[in-house]
């Protein structure tokens, strides 16, 4: 065996390694947790009775559901492709924008140093208006229908497409800008040539993946009047057309996964 | 007798790094049209710094170098990309762009040629035939199609010498272009450099650390220690006692 000297005493070992310190923390934030859950019960009038009634209405509301309207479907499936292209051309408008955006976002690409960080707030900002809020936002500016729908799609992925673009160009190897810089090739060559090619499996697996979370906003934009399936949500809910209800359900229930399946491939060709 | 006619005049040159590093401390020395220069000196005596320096990839801090006439120092936009492209250059590391065909990054040293169209890849068929051409005389031809990140070190760095010689330069810069290379494939990359530059007409500088490989191909050799000229003469002159001189006697101070 070997010796170990330990250089401290046994009162300051177990001072070392004790965790009474954070777990007197937690245990705080623990209290505050539970008390802020209470109180958010009973300000919000929440009650078990009132839960238990909602659960019998809605396996009432499931059995008028069944069985789904067939008769739909020819009225619907025009529909959901409507919302697949919403989503395509938001995306396609999202990655356009994206991938200029960050040429100026990135740090070790931006001809101006302070554009960046503007940059960067705009994405963030983008990101943080909910899709939906985007929609209504475009709906007043360009009035309903597929529009709107694929202009708040396409700004909301800005948010997300963007930082992620510009930071897998930030983290690209500094050589490879260098050699093309050394043959006097243009800042526009270099981004198109050097940073894009060596970062395409990155752009290409999350626009796909941002391509699978806007074909679920589509389904449900119509639902404030921008296109697409969503708005036959809210027509057969308000007419009490239960066996439509469903129907649209497992009409965007399919389109998604089909989407999914697609989507999924797509990345595993890509890497 | 080739004449002497100089293409690059270095005065002066001094360069430190933020943070007082003296990287060169007042280098001077000529470059003639068509030779082969070879730097020597040990690990940060500067001779990445200084060639850095040509081809204005690192500003200078004082001094001057003159390019065919034309001083380096205080380039900017245009006319410094218009330098990149008389002067060529070749990495340690390689620097090309991996994710692309070798043909691909050959055509990449005619990019300063073109303007939105070399942004889109759009060659001509002179310049694509010219660049398999290049690419064949260094052996390279069964590899043009293949994506970059499929090849050897050697073949990479073939693949920068394609790169360079498709701008059409009047300088070769080469840094360190052997030092991530095992011997066999050394030997080879230098050889072809050595041949490529001759037949083209190209004035090369190249930085190495082997001395064999210097004395082997350098028309004329400067030596490097810690930012000063310590040595300038024929491969013939670099005796063992200018040897000790350039690599030992640091290493004594230390």
């Amino acid at each position: 065996m070997k010796k170990v000297n330990n250089p401290l005493n046994e009162k300051e070992f177990k001072a070392l390694i004790s965790k009474r310190k954070d777990n007197l923390f937690y245990l705080i934030i623990l209290i505050f947790m539970t008390f802020f859950l209470f109180f958010s019960l009973s300000q919000m009038n929440i009650n078990p009775a009132r839960v238990i009634r909602g659960f019998s209405t809605l396996s009432d509301l499931i059995k008028n559901m069944f069985p789904p309207d067939f008769g739909q479907l020819s009225r619907l499936w025009p529909l959901a492709i409507e919302s697949i292209q919403i989503a395509i051309l938001g995306t396609v408008l999202g990655i356009i924008f994206s991938i200029t955006l960050s040429m100026f976002a990135a740090k070790n690409l931006t001809p101006i140093p302070g554009l960046g960080v503007i940059l960067k707030g705009f994405f963030a900002f983008t990101r943080a208006v909910p899709a939906l809020v985007w929609a209504l936002l475009f709906i007043t500016a360009v009035g309903l229908g597929t529009l709107p729908g694929i202009l708040a799609l396409g700004v909301n992925s800005i948010g997300m497409l963007g930082k992620v673009f510009s930071e897998s160009f930030e983290n690209i190897n500094k050589a490879t800008i260098e050699g093309l810089n050394s043959t006097g090739a243009s800042r526009m060559q270099v981004f198109f040539q050097g940073v894009v090619p060596e970062t395409i499996p990155i752009i290409l697996s999350w626009s796909l993946f941002r391509f699978d979370i806007n074909i679920r906003y589509s389904s449900i934009l119509g639902v404030v009047g921008a296109g697409g399936i969503g708005w036959e949500l809210v027509r057969a809910s308000r007419m009490r057309d239960y066996p439509a209800l469903l129907m649209v359900i497992l009409v965007i229930l399919v389109m998604v996964y089909a989407v999914e399946q697609f989507t999924g491939y797509a990345r595993r060709v890509v890497r | 007798m080739k004449q002497k006619d100089v293409l690059i005049k270095i005065s002066d040159l001094k360069k430190s790094f933020p943070g007082g590093t003296e990287a060169l401390k007042g280098v001077s020395f000529d470059v003639y049209r068509g030779e082969l220069l070879v730097i020597v000196g040990a690990s940060g005596a500067g001779k990445s710094t200084l060639l850095r320096c040509i081809n204005g990839l690192s500003a200078i801090s004082s001094g001057s170098i003159v390019v065919d006439g034309i001083e380096v120092n205080g380039l900017k936009g245009k006319k410094l990309r218009q330098l990149r492209t008389d002067v060529g250059m070749i990495f340690q590391s390689f620097n090309i762009v991996n994710r692309k065909r070798v043909i691909d990054n050959a055509l990449h040293g005619r990019l300063a040629y073109y303007g939105l169209r070399g942004v889109l890849g759009l060659y001509s068929f002179e310049d694509k035939k010219k660049a398999f051409e290049i690419l064949a005389r260094l052996d390279l031809e069964k590899q043009v199609a293949k994506r970059a990140d499929q090849l050897s070190g050697g073949q990479k760095q073939r693949v920068a010498i394609a790169r360079a010689i498709m701008q059409e330069p009047k300088v070769l810069l080469a840094d360190e272009p052997v030092a991530s290379l095992d011997p066999g494939a050394s030997s080879k990359v230098l050889g072809y450099l050595h041949k490529i530059c001759q037949e083209e007409d190209i004035t090369a500088i190249v930085s190495l650390h082997q001395i064999d490989y210097a004395r082997n191909y350098a028309d004329r050799i400067i030596g490097l220690t810690e930012g000063v000229v310590t040595f300038e003469g024929g491969p013939e002159d670099l005796d063992d006692e200018a040897i000790q001189e350039l690599y030992f006697n640091e290493e004594e101070e230390e």
